[in-house]
């Protein structure tokens, strides 16, 4: 008796620790829904005229695909990675690609990372906010030298990311303002109400079939 | 049930589509993109939407919490709107004069030449490789941005912004005037033969300050100083306000001496702007 009872203890223990809210499978209008909403609003707050002037801006751009990927795993990432840069390539690009290859790659490593134990989630979600972060600032520093709108001009790679390093502190902040931002939009999104989740039990996705 | 990710086949695809893409946006004089012409008709939109509805909630707010203040305001205004009916039926004979004047000694006005366009900032730079800002002008307003050809971007008070990048469907990309890739011949207002240029800075940039160079020796340059174009090169007419001088000094590795300018305009609470059409340029560049 105390077996069984030691055995379901744990089983509920474990269900607590797991994020099946948002990782669990959905059908596809809802997730359509809920990303293509998220997409708007966050990306019409980032890039809203005169409303980040004196702090850095939160990269939800950036960050979606980061978020999405590591929280559900899967193609979302993928998908909604391309989606978000070529947004970042249409709205302020020099040419089109770099956001969108960035973007996919984000969303792949953020779903190769992929997992809905909430201890783990947190870990890798904050190495990834900070490696995504810097990794960012300096690939993004890098195209600026390589690809300069005037060719003729002399460029010192040195003092672009001296530049772009200076708001670091600032930006680490906003882009962790912007994962908090996401996570909430996707527990909204995907809440599920206590006696569905009862309903449903377990329903969950057994760990990341990767197809690599 | 077991988590698919996306196959390696779509990836290597995908990646393959990307990096043309890349290169073919790239090459020199292939600004304008098929899809982003349409996708900007439906996104473009949507964007100037989010943006006035945002500002009218703002404004509802803003209304309510100072409706106090403005009655007051109000009755001063009235007050002064009286007086100033009464200066304006005083002037009224000194416009017929100055009229009369202009067209007897063929007064040009500053921008006589040109049509100026006015357009919405639609979205702001994002970061270090997206730093151009986009307006709500394309090729449908008479816009057609190509290697060669690009249009000077003024704000409302007629100082210097930037110039176009490239034009799609309904919007434009802007090179801001802070940005490494502009430059513009610049002069002091007066000083004739005495030109230099101002281009921006990676090293100024974040202090919102352009950098004044290849001055040379005697040019009549001094802190405080309005620096204005010369309209050389032909993309900027003459005489566009771009800002004060608020330094000058010795570049310690070229010798050469150097200024710093801080625009008039103020990029980042633009919400307004205006495109220089020159309809001359036009007509010789499709002929």
């Amino acid at each position: 008796m105390f077996l069984s009872w030691s055995i379901m203890r744990f089983q509920a223990l474990r269900k607590s620790n797991r994020m099946t809210s948002i990782s669990r499978p959905l059908r596809i209008w809802r997730l359509v829904l809920v990303y293509g909403v998220m997409l708007f609003v966050l990306t019409s707050i980032q890039i809203y005229p005169g409303l980040w002037s004196n702090i850095p801006a939160p990269d939800f751009l950036l960050f979606i695909p980061l978020v999405v990927g590591i929280a559900r795993g899967g193609r979302d990432g993928f998908a909604l990675g391309l989606i978000a840069g070529f947004l970042r390539d249409y709205l302020a690009g020099r040419l089109y690609g770099p956001g969108m290859l960035e973007g996919m790659i984000i969303g792949l490593i953020a779903a190769f990372l992929f997992s809905d134990i909430r201890r783990i989630f947190w870990r890798r979600l904050l190495l990834l906010w900070l490696g995504v972060s810097l990794a960012h600032e300096f690939v993004m520093s890098l195209l600026s030298y390589l690809f300069p709108i005037d060719r003729d001009l002399v460029l010192s790679f040195r003092t672009i990311l001296r530049k772009s390093a200076a708001d670091l502190p600032l930006i680490l902040l906003a882009n962790l303002f912007a994962t908090v931002l996401i996570l909430f939009f996707l527990l909204l999104g995907f809440y599920q109400r206590k006696k569905q989740r009862e309903k449903s039990g377990a329903e969950r996705f057994e760990g990341y079939n990767r197809a690599l | 049930m077991k988590r698919k990710g996306p196959r390696i086949i779509i990836i290597v695809l995908v990646t393959v589509a990307i990096l043309a893409t890349m290169i073919l946006t790239a090459l020199p004089g292939s600004t304008r993109t098929v899809i982003a012409d349409y996708f900007g008709r439906i996104f473009d939109p949507l964007t100037s939407f989010f943006q006035t509805s945002v500002a009218s909630v703002g404004d509802f707010f803003t209304a309510v919490s100072e409706n106090k203040e403005l009655k007051h305001d109000i009755a001063e205004l009235e007050k002064e709107n009286a007086r100033l009916r009464q200066e304006v039926r005083t002037n009224e004979e000194k416009v017929k004069a100055y009229d009369e004047l202009e067209e007897a000694l063929n007064l040009k006005s500053r921008f006589e030449d040109y049509e100026i366009i006015g357009g919405i900032v639609i979205n702001r730079s994002i970061g270090p490789m997206f730093d151009l800002f986009r307006i709500n002008l394309g090729r449908e307003d008479g816009i057609w941005v190509t290697s060669d050809r690009s249009y000077p971007v003024l704000d409302s008070q007629h100082n210097m912004v930037g110039r176009l990048y490239s034009s799609e469907l309904g919007s434009s990309r802007v090179v801001p005037l802070l940005h490494e890739g502009f430059s513009v011949s610049s002069k002091v207002p007066g000083s004739a033969g005495s030109n230099f240029r101002v281009r921006g800075s990676v090293e100024y940039k974040d202090q919102g300050l352009c950098l004044a160079d290849q001055i040379l020796e005697g040019t009549p340059l001094r802190v405080g100083d309005q620096v204005v174009s010369t309209g050389d090169g032909g993309l900027y007419p003459e005489g566009i306000a771009i800002g004060t001088v608020v330094d000058i000094f010795t570049d310690s590795q070229s010798n050469a001496l150097q200024a710093l300018i801080e625009p008039y305009s103020k990029l980042e609470e633009l919400n307004y702007v205006f495109v220089l059409v020159d309809h001359a340029l036009s007509s010789i560049a499709e002929e």
